[in-house]
């Protein structure tokens, strides 16, 4: 179904086309809960919060973008939500001081696949990940970014910087 | 840039499309949150997976019932609308043959379909006839002749957000809508509060204070996560290093502070707004 029927139809409460929603893009969604969230129980939890919030501002959805855009950073939020609540953001940790190795053979420089690199994401600092996240995948500004977190954009700069510093290092070592 | 441009591109390129295989669960927590219509397609997937028993095959048929039911309910919509618009005269006939086949229906049912019809803007009453009754004879051969005609145009020609979708919006977003309701209030007294501070010395947002604007009778109070107030002030100009009362700083996390003021003309407001403390 086209997103467009399906948006009127889940509107309408067609509980078929809700669950086709879901089925839609809870996979490619729960990609980026735990690009964000690391864990998968509060990866779980934050996509589940996502829909639920989907569904209920869905009426709210005026078709200015693409379907997926408009769902991406629902989920987005919803994660940001959860880190403050986890207060995991806080406690940010220092990249130094994160113990981080790749399994020697399961990554190979030339052919980066996709769950190494959510790995590689998974293992960064709080802080680092968030930025990246927001700045390299989801392609948020800056500004943005300093706006959602609370935080400056230059400390948003500073920290995409050393996210990709700190990526690029684990990528060559290899 | 030439490597800003590999790292950013490599990431983007292998996961923003990247999808990781959700568990049947949190589609179920999700639908039960949303409604019990929702649950139900819940059920009839259980029952799918455990399909065997005749129990359960039960189950399955009563919910099939109630799908297509809805289903139907759902059809007549999207066929009004297709007629509606449709200039297309040869499909004005197919429903008119399907008139004469069956021409029973019930009162309630042009009722309701007659107050769609008011929705929509060429010449209601004209079409009315030719539209009742297809949904009536035979819901499920006229939908498929109908969307594989050309669904596309019918995609074309409903309107965006039609009425009756936003009043059953809001019926069922009613919480957001309250939040929607209070931003303007809000508003009113127009003050952006700071929501985070490092009270680190390093000389960069080591103060928490609260933006110059006109008002009397300032008060604040912050308390920590466990409701407990860590720092009162009246004053407006202040410059809180994160010492609390008991003169300890304190420690990283998420805070509350509320503001009671009073504006120029008098009138008393309260905010509040989350505070997060950084070192």
């Amino acid at each position: 179904m086209e997103d467009y029927e399906l948006v009127r139809q889940c509107i309408k409460g067609n509980s078929r086309a809700q669950k086709a929603l879901f089925d839609k893009y809870a996979p490619k969604m729960f990609s980026v809960c735990m690009r964000y969230m690391k864990k998968t129980e509060e990866s779980e939890d934050a996509l589940q919060d996502s829909f639920v919030k989907i569904f209920s501002k869905l009426p709210d959805f005026k078709y200015e973008g693409v379907l997926e855009g408009w769902i991406r950073r629902i989920v987005v939020n919803s994660c940001l939500d959860q880190i403050r609540k986890n207060s995991k953001f806080l406690n940010d940790v220092q990249a130094e001081e994160v113990e981080y190795k790749l399994d020697q053979n399961s990554f190979i420089a030339e052919n980066l696949m996709a769950e190494d690199l959510m790995n590689l994401i998974q293992r960064m600092p709080d802080g680092y990940r968030i930025v990246f996240n927001m700045f390299a995948i989801e392609g948020y500004s800056h500004q943005e970014i300093a706006a959602q977190l609370g935080i400056t954009e230059s400390t948003s700069k500073s920290q995409y910087l050393r996210a990709r510093a700190y990526l690029r290092d684990r990528i060559e070592k290899r | 840039m030439e490597e800003k441009d590999f790292i950013k591109d490599l990431f983007q390129e292998k996961l923003s499309n990247f999808e990781t295989p959700v568990r049947p669960e949190v589609w179920s927590a999700v639908s039960s949150s949303i409604g019990a219509s929702a649950a139900s397609t819940g059920l009839s997937l259980i029952a799918k997976l455990i399909i065997g028993t005749s129990l359960i095959a039960a189950i399955a048929t009563g919910i099939w019932f109630a799908i297509s039911n809805s289903e139907n309910e759902i059809k007549p919509e999207q066929e009004t609308t297709k007629i509606e618009k449709s200039s297309d005269t040869k499909l004005k006939e197919e429903s008119r043959i399907k008139e004469t086949n069956q021409p029973k229906f019930s009162d309630v049912q042009i009722k309701t379909e007659a107050d769609k019809f008011i929705l929509l803007p060429p010449e209601p009453e004209f079409k009315f006839e030719t539209d009742e009754n297809p949904f009536d004879a035979t819901p499920n051969n006229s939908i498929s002749e109908f969307k594989g005609i050309d669904s596309k145009e019918v995609k074309d020609l409903i309107p965006p957000l039609e009425d009756n979708t936003n009043h059953k919006a809001e019926n069922v977003i009613s919480n957001q809508n309250s939040d929607s309701k209070q931003a303007p209030i809000q508003s009113e007294i127009k003050i952006s509060l700071p929501n985070v501070f490092t009270p680190n010395g390093d000389g960069n947002n080591d103060f928490f204070t609260i933006p110059k604007i006109d008002l009397t009778d300032f008060s604040l109070v912050i308390l920590d996560e466990k409701g407990k107030t860590i720092f009162t002030s009246t004053d407006l100009d202040l410059n809180w290093d994160g010492t609390t009362l008991n003169g300890e700083k304190a420690s990283a996390g998420n805070y509350v502070y509320f503001i009671t003021a009073k504006d120029l003309s008098g009138k008393s407001f309260t905010k509040y707004s989350n505070l997060i403390i950084r070192y």
